[in-house]
């Protein structure tokens, strides 16, 4: 999927983006607004939106001069709309679900890179950061559980999955020299599982 | 709706610097625990309402295109309006009456600073999951 727009794959039109704009907000916006949000002509999205409210599934509003758009949620199609809006926030959940099941657990484990920051396209990678606990091997069933998830969520997204991991002992190392990985998971990962990394990778305190 | 001339535009990149901003708050906020002197609960807490405030700049940006940018409590009312965002008002909303007792009164408790911490966790999770969503 793009992750910068993970709706297109089922709504690659204006009619997607000024959908998921208008599901992101409770509030009445207007058509201007919308265009914004969508990233898409003002036009373009006014044209949109008077066929969405032919349809129903957008309702309108005058406010002075200006008409205010918002999302019918009692419409049939109101609860895909929202699930296409959070589609972003289904793979991150069932990324948690998933390693909330692993045996050995992670000590962390995180989403980085152009997943994270939700700026990818259909072909940017899903960059994982894991952590393995000292005494764990990694072969066996610690190798089987990194490999089902990375094919798991290869097929929920469409995009390859890259693993990063470290032992304990190899990321407190890459700490200590602020190692630029580091550096980038303290500006960007997302935790999924186990410590923190805004604790994890907290920079040693200065004397 | 919040009135339009308490907001101002904002882009996605400006989310990506405020969330950027708030996650280093965030940082400085944990340096301190309960245990700790008061000044220095209250230098974290104070940390941790400005992750909080940079936390809702974010989200607001990401999803609204805008953020508010004169008083706190329409910073709150902003953030209400983006779906799902409840919990991270309430949040936002416990950080900013946190804020007079903190920076001027002078007295941070340790469950004061825990409160803080906890709703700058919750805003700094609710931005990231809404920056580039």
């Amino acid at each position: 999927m793009d992750l910068s727009r993970p709706y297109a794959a089922v709504a690659p039109t204006v009619e997607g983006a000024a959908l998921v704009a208008l599901a992101q907000t409770t509030a009445p916006i207007t058509g201007r607004q919308v265009a914004v949000r969508a990233g898409a002509s003002q036009s373009g999205v006014q044209a949109c939106l008077n066929r969405l409210v032919e349809h129903g599934l957008v309702l309108r509003e005058g406010a002075g001069r200006a008409y205010l758009y918002s999302l019918n949620l009692d419409h049939l199609a109101a609860v895909p709309v929202l699930r296409l809006a959070e589609m972003r926030n289904l793979m991150l959940k069932q990324l948690r679900e998933t390693l909330a099941t692993w045996k050995p657990r992670p000590v962390h484990a995180s989403l980085y890179g152009s997943a994270a920051r939700g700026d990818g396209g259909t072909s940017s990678d899903i960059d994982l950061f894991l952590v393995r606990p000292s005494g764990v091997d990694d072969d066996g069933a610690w190798a089987d559980q990194v490999a089902r998830l990375s094919e798991a969520a290869g097929r929920w997204t469409g995009n390859p999955v890259q693993v990063v991991q470290l032992t304990e002992e190899d990321c407190a190392d890459l700490v200590a020299a602020e190692n630029p990985l580091i550096r980038k998971l303290r500006e960007e990962s997302i935790d999924l599982s186990g410590v923190p990394a805004r604790r994890l990778l907290r920079p040693s305190r200065r004397p | 709706m919040t009135p339009a001339d308490q907001t101002r535009p904002c882009t996605l990149v400006d989310a990506r610097k405020r969330l950027a901003h708030a996650r280093a708050f965030l940082d400085q906020a944990d340096l301190a625990g309960g245990n700790d002197p008061e000044p220095e609960r209250a230098a974290a807490a104070s940390s941790a309402v400005l992750a909080g405030i940079a936390a809702a700049d974010a989200t607001c940006c990401a999803v609204l295109g805008m953020k508010n940018h004169l008083d706190h409590q329409g910073a709150v009312s902003l953030l209400k309006t983006v779906r799902g965002a409840n919990q991270a008002a309430n949040a936002l909303n416990r950080l900013l009456n946190l804020k007079g007792q903190v920076q001027y009164v002078g007295e941070t408790s340790a469950a004061d600073l825990r409160t803080s911490q906890r709703a700058a966790r919750t805003l700094v999770t609710f931005a990231e999951h809404s920056v580039g969503q």
